[in-house]
């Protein structure tokens, strides 16, 4: 048998434009990371599932990056992924970023949401949207953390309404506080898989209009990364952060970290091949955090039953448009409160 | 095909390895030097394991962007930078399969995928004789961690030594897995009226 394996003949396959195309695609983004975008790019994934949750049944889907769209499959929660592709030279070269969609699609619908999303991307690189929808939320003693919805309108005249964390004319300000060490790290997350570990740091940033963005970014004590395909995060994405209760507790311990005495949460989370994956997470002040994927469907569900206690009405312009936002007090089932803002165009309401 | 020498005795190799995944790290240039010094391999590794042009150009492309993407903050671990690029390439190309079933599944009625992504690919036909055909499919049938050690020791030519930090096994599985696969791979050929030396 070993004789007749040495001795066969393998077929080969050699493409020099794939050679060519990939390592300046690869080597783009090295520079582009390098030039102080600052987080690596595994964290949209857990951003595109938490703005998705944040959104509630407003819009289902969140785009970060868009070209070429493909069918990757479904999660074990029922979602559609699709992945994205940039389109250099005729090919298409993958990239990890990707959409997730709720619903119930057939092998049709599915295609149509395909070109949906590749339409979007086209309407969204020439700006051809409205801002239709801005929402501040607020954790009490925390700032408020903003959400833009957009509204497209598709070639066939349907249209789509889109959650986006869009930080437009903020992403310099995030460099420049990173740059001068101005951030609050909320939260250590260290995962560990087949021996190696990544921690990753949920760091806030507060802007100049007072508002924070919170972005994952790695520790560069344990950067990882981890040994996992692009198939394989988006399933522990998945478990992490819309279905945590799959995840097994194993205990918790209080822990030096970061100059101080923090508890340790650990889980282990079992993906579809086996595949196991430890987590251990610690928030170091527990009065600086956000909403978990949980709480943020809680809220949700509490201001579409108009179950909170207006406060006040104010008008603020959001990139350019007037808005006009009515601010309510929300008591979650665990005793956090919170505050949203919810801006409409104008005096709609 | 030549075997390479173990890892373990190839200790320059190792640091000269190990200077330019640093360098990579500060410098763009660099950086590329490590592409071109690992892409004709991995490519090739992946298409030895899947025999689809189409199948090898993307998932080569996710094999680099998920190793570049944090090369500035990679830190030396227990494994080689070459045994960590084969293992993420080891694991695009189970997904891969993975992947396929669940659409075969979705669209019931089509020819097993695995085998039609694998043989019937019109690029691949004009270089597959008779004997390599049959020897694809027997090692389609067999279980994912059989033919992924098949394909690495006879086909990518690695040691033992270098199966076992791609795979991240101990050696005594590895030389069972080689074992047993070769066993099953080899009734398979002979039910499909294959004659061995």
């Amino acid at each position: 048998m070993e004789e007749f394996l040495k001795g066969i003949a393998l077929p080969e396959y050699q493409s020099d434009a794939h050679a060519r195309q990939l390592r300046a695609q690869v080597l783009s983004r090295l520079q582009t990371s390098r030039a102080g975008r600052g987080a690596g790019s595994w964290w949209k994934i857990a951003a595109l599932v938490l703005g998705l949750l944040g959104a509630g049944a407003l819009a289902r889907e969140v785009i970060i990056q868009v070209h070429h769209y493909y069918f990757q499959g479904q999660t074990r929660g029922g979602l559609y992924v699709f992945g994205i592709a940039t389109k250099e030279g005729g090919t298409n070269h993958p990239s990890s970023d990707m959409a997730l969609v709720g619903g119930n699609l057939d092998a049709a619908g599915i295609e149509q949401k395909r070109k949906d999303f590749e339409e979007l991307d086209a309407l969204k690189q020439r700006n051809a949207r409205e801002l239709v929808g801005v929402t501040d939320t607020q954790v009490k003693g925390n700032p408020p953390v903003r959400m833009f919805f957009f509204k497209y309108v598709l070639a066939d005249g349907r249209t789509s309404t889109l959650a986006e964390r869009d930080l437009e004319g903020d992403p310099q300000q995030v460099v420049n506080l990173r740059q001068r060490g101005q951030r609050e790290i909320l939260k250590v997350t260290e995962e560990k898989v087949a021996g190696q570990r990544r921690r990753m740091l949920t760091c806030r940033y507060v802007l100049s209009d007072g508002r924070a963005i919170t972005i994952p970014e790695t520790d560069p004590q344990q950067p990882g990364p981890l040994p996992l395909t692009t198939e394989q995060q988006w399933e522990l994405a998945e478990l992490e952060y819309i279905n945590p209760g799959k995840g097994k507790f194993l205990g918790s311990e209080q822990v030096q970290m970061l100059g101080r005495s923090v508890t340790l949460q650990k889980h282990s989370f079992t993906l579809s091949d086996g595949t196991v994956v430890l987590q251990s997470e610690a928030q170091l002040d527990p009065s600086k955090r956000e909403l978990t994927a949980a709480q943020t469907g809680e809220l949700y569900r509490l201001s579409a039953a108009n179950q909170g206690e207006t406060l006040e009405t104010y008008e603020q312009e959001v990139m350019g448009k007037p808005f006009k936002f009515t601010r309510a007090n929300y008591v979650l089932s665990d005793g956090t409160e919170v505050t949203q803002s919810i801006g409409k165009p104008g005096g709609e309401r | 095909m030549t075997l390479p020498q173990c890892l373990e005795n190839f200790t320059e190799g190792a640091e000269e390895e190990r200077a330019l995944v640093l360098a990579a790290q500060r410098d763009t240039a660099a950086a590329g030097q490590l592409f071109d010094k690992y892409y004709p391999e991995i490519f090739r590794y992946v298409y030895h394991s899947t025999l689809d042009h189409a199948v090898t150009e993307d998932l080569t492309s996710n094999v680099f962007f998920s190793a570049f993407r944090h090369l500035g903050l990679f830190r030396w671990r227990r494994i080689p930078f070459r045994a960590w690029l084969y293992r993420i390439a080891t694991n695009e190309v189970r997904m891969h399969y993975r992947r396929q079933k669940r659409i075969s599944a979705a669209n019931a009625g089509d020819v097993d995928p695995e085998l039609s992504g694998a043989v019937s690919s019109a690029d691949t036909l004009a270089a597959e004789r008779d004997d390599y055909r049959l020897l694809q499919r027997a090692l389609l049938g067999l279980g994912q961690k059989y033919r992924t050690v098949i394909v690495l020791r006879y086909f990518e030519g690695k040691s033992l030594s270098e199966i076992c930090e791609i795979t991240n096994k101990q050696e005594g599985t590895v030389k069972s897995q080689l074992h047993r696969g070769l066993a099953q791979l080899k009734d398979a050929l002979l039910r499909a009226g294959l004659t061995l030396p």
